[in-house]
């Protein structure tokens, strides 16, 4: 889905609410309990989570088809000879899809979300190297299964914010024969990040009509700011999810951030916005939870494979060996909040039984409640319905 | 440097020892660190270097992502990232330049889990498969492989011990009551809230709305956080007493727990949070407080 499919673009919605054309109808959706409130009522820097809350939500929208369900699929054998095992994580899959849908065939699970009109963006986490990168047989294995439902292979992309770390984790045209891999930030063959008329790749690859403002500025010297794209209050949507692709799948994979985690909401929002390091400081749950309530992340994600083969439970969400655990297992929803959730307890589990802490930081789930609050998915844990299978 | 071999020398307490006259012999030589990153085959003969990369401040973003804000938040000047081979074992090498000797000392201490020590590296150290993690002066170094074999960390440690033979060390002392061996083991140094959620959650809650500090916290009961020794030094004094009367008031809310507390100059607070249960072990440490 794109902008136009809202029959309204970014623009020219703000020409209108400026005019007051649509603000009355706007103020019933902003004035309810809960809804879309902005930071800055909380003492935090504001943002304008209220633009995202206006648009009407789709069919599609999060948290999907299957709201506060998770199939967890455990494999204990999926990693042999320290490599996932392509033939146990693509069946963990299977089992997981057929599982989730209750589809009586893995094609018919599939086209649950996606149809072969479809433009497909696999985006995966590679940003802590080729130790902790979302595994190639799973996106293998999604790649196979999508083929196996009639999917085109050039209907499918896989996508991160860097194109070179894409490339230096193997996600690479060589590997992928036939399959599209793009970033929004990119280098040219020269290792330059600025091409002939002097501009940033990066700067080509965001939407300008599409952003997370937010009252926090950052000023990058000229050696950061490539990948950044660039400074200022505005984070722009990457032309990838706004214009290349109309449905997301979504392969974060299992890792900590302290006593939180990066899973689903973290991959989407740091992962399609420019200019994000000013965001870490000051709101960075906002950010994971807000930036996903915007159109083109909402209404696109139909689903969430987060990818617990490998993960880590301290250290994240770099990639420290000693902290690297091999959780063997996948956790699959539609509901990037439910399926966090879930992924945060499997990473708390492990960092209580290594004694990295003693119990629960409540604290470390604000961003999925925020998430809730969004309308975006479940965090509660106690009506989120898991399905766990085991495999051997 | 007078190289002194310590393979064959077993046990804790000689290694100790040695380390002390060490540490003693390292701080003559302070103003002597050269400095030797990058790395080339001048400082390393032997070895093939390639691949060199540099971040500095915020650039660590471009390198590391979000991993970054745990290093700016420490102190962070630049890192270079090199790669350099030795009998066809690929190493990489990451060294951080921290802003200080403790910043360095700080971001080692919460990234270290479950240690190999290895007698012959005569700094702050941690082994183990894939990776050797280290201090040497204001750097903190990652030295990485792709192996996982001890061949390949035997190669780490040799590479390692030619860079503290060239450089010549200041090493870290962690302050008083800390010992030596305390900071070998489970010491933490934490400087804000994304240390505190890496090295000690358990003080989290305590600490969050502090900035501008330096705490040392060190488990006191086995391998269970919620117990701990620990020490902050603010920048200003009024957050010494606002802290002061937060654990006042933990001891208040926690009867489980009994909080010792003493003021350690105008900005300093050395404190102990111990469960009553565990009072016979904890009692070295209550000793600490005992003109209280």
């Amino acid at each position: 889905m794109n902008k136009r499919q809202h029959g309204l673009s970014r623009r020219s919605f703000f020409s209108l609410a400026a005019a007051g054309g649509i603000g009355a109808a706007l103020s019933s959706l902003m004035t309810r309990k809960g809804f879309a409130q902005d930071p800055q009522e909380k003492g935090k820097p504001s943002t304008n989570i209220r633009d995202a809350m206006a648009w009407e939500r789709t069919a599609d929208s999060m948290p999907g088809k299957y709201p506060g369900k998770v199939v967890q699929v455990n494999h204990a054998n999926c990693i042999l000879n320290n490599e996932p095992d392509q033939d146990a994580v693509s069946e963990m899959l299977r089992r997981g899809m057929v599982e989730l849908t209750g589809a009586d065939s893995l094609a018919a699970a599939w086209l649950q979300f996606v149809s072969p009109a479809d433009r497909i963006g696999l985006k995966v986490n590679p940003v802590a190297g080729k130790s902790l990168t979302t595994s190639h047989q799973l996106v293998r294995a999604v790649i196979s299964q999508l083929q196996e439902a009639g999917i085109p292979k050039d209907h499918i992309l896989i996508w991160d914010r860097r194109e070179f770390e894409l490339h230096e984790t193997g996600f690479t045209e060589e590997n992928y024969p036939g399959i599209r891999i793009t970033g929004t930030e990119q280098q040219d063959a020269n290792g330059s990040f600025y091409g002939p008329d002097g501009l940033l790749y990066g700067e080509k690859m965001i939407d300008k009509d599409w952003y997370y403002w937010a009252d926090v500025v950052e000023e990058y010297d000229d050696y950061t700011l490539p990948y950044m794209v660039n400074s200022g209050k505005y984070s722009y949507f990457s032309k990838i999810c706004t214009q290349q692709v109309d449905k997301i799948i979504n392969i974060p994979i299992l890792k900590n951030a302290g006593a939180s985690v990066t899973l689903c909401l973290k991959n989407l929002a740091y992962g399609c916005i420019s200019n994000t390091g000013r965001l870490h400081k000051d709101l960075w749950g906002e950010t994971c939870a807000q930036v996903c309530a915007f159109p083109p992340i909402r209404d696109k994600v139909v689903l969430n494979i987060a990818d617990g083969i490998r993960g880590c439970f301290n250290g994240g969400p770099g990639a420290n060996p000693q902290f690297i655990a091999e959780f063997k297992t996948l956790l699959l929803g539609t509901d990037p909040v439910a399926v966090d959730r879930i992924g945060y307890e499997v990473v708390l589990r492990k960092r209580i039984a290594e004694g990295i802490q003693t119990e629960d930081k409540p604290k470390a789930r604000d961003f999925m409640n925020m998430a809730q609050e969004l309308g975006l998915g479940v965090a509660d844990l106690e009506r989120i319905d898991v399905a766990v299978l085991n495999l051997t | 440097m007078c190289l002194i071999r310590l393979n064959s020398i077993n046990s804790m307490k000689m290694k100790r020892v040695v380390l002390l006259i060490f540490l003693g012999w390292t701080t003559l030589w302070v103003s002597g660190q050269e400095d030797v990153f990058p790395l080339s085959t001048d400082t390393i003969r032997g070895w093939e270097v390639a691949g060199t990369r540099m971040y500095d401040g915020s650039g660590l973003w471009g390198y590391i992502n979000g991993g970054a804000d745990i290093y700016l938040e420490y102190g962070f000047e630049r890192v270079y990232v090199q790669e350099v081979l030795l009998n066809d074992h690929l190493l990489k090498i990451d060294a951080f330049d921290m802003k200080d000797g403790v910043a360095a000392f700080g971001i080692f201490s919460v990234s270290r889990f479950r240690c190999l020590l290895n007698d012959s590296l005569r700094m702050h150290h941690c082994i183990s498969p894939y990776q050797i993690l280290s201090v040497l002066g204001d750097h903190f170094l990652i030295i990485s492989d792709q192996e996982g074999t001890d061949a390949a960390t035997q190669c780490g440690i040799t590479l390692l011990m030619e860079i503290s033979e060239k450089m010549q060390p200041a090493s870290f002392l962690a302050p008083e009551p800390f010992s030596v061996n305390n900071a070998e083991g489970q010491l933490k140094c934490i400087r804000g809230k994304l240390g505190l959620m890496n090295g000690f959650p358990s003080l989290s809650d305590l600490l969050e709305s502090y900035e501008n500090y330096t705490l040392y916290a060190l488990p006191v009961a086995g391998d269970q956080p919620d117990q701990v020794l620990a020490k902050i030094e603010f920048a200003d004094r009024e957050n010494q007493a606002d802290l002061i009367h937060k654990l006042a008031e933990l001891q208040d809310n926690a009867p489980e727990k009994v909080v010792y507390i003493k003021a350690t100059g105008p900005e300093g607070i050395l404190f102990l949070i111990v469960n009553k249960e565990e009072m016979t072990s904890t009692c070295p440490y209550r000793k600490l407080f005992s003109d209280q």
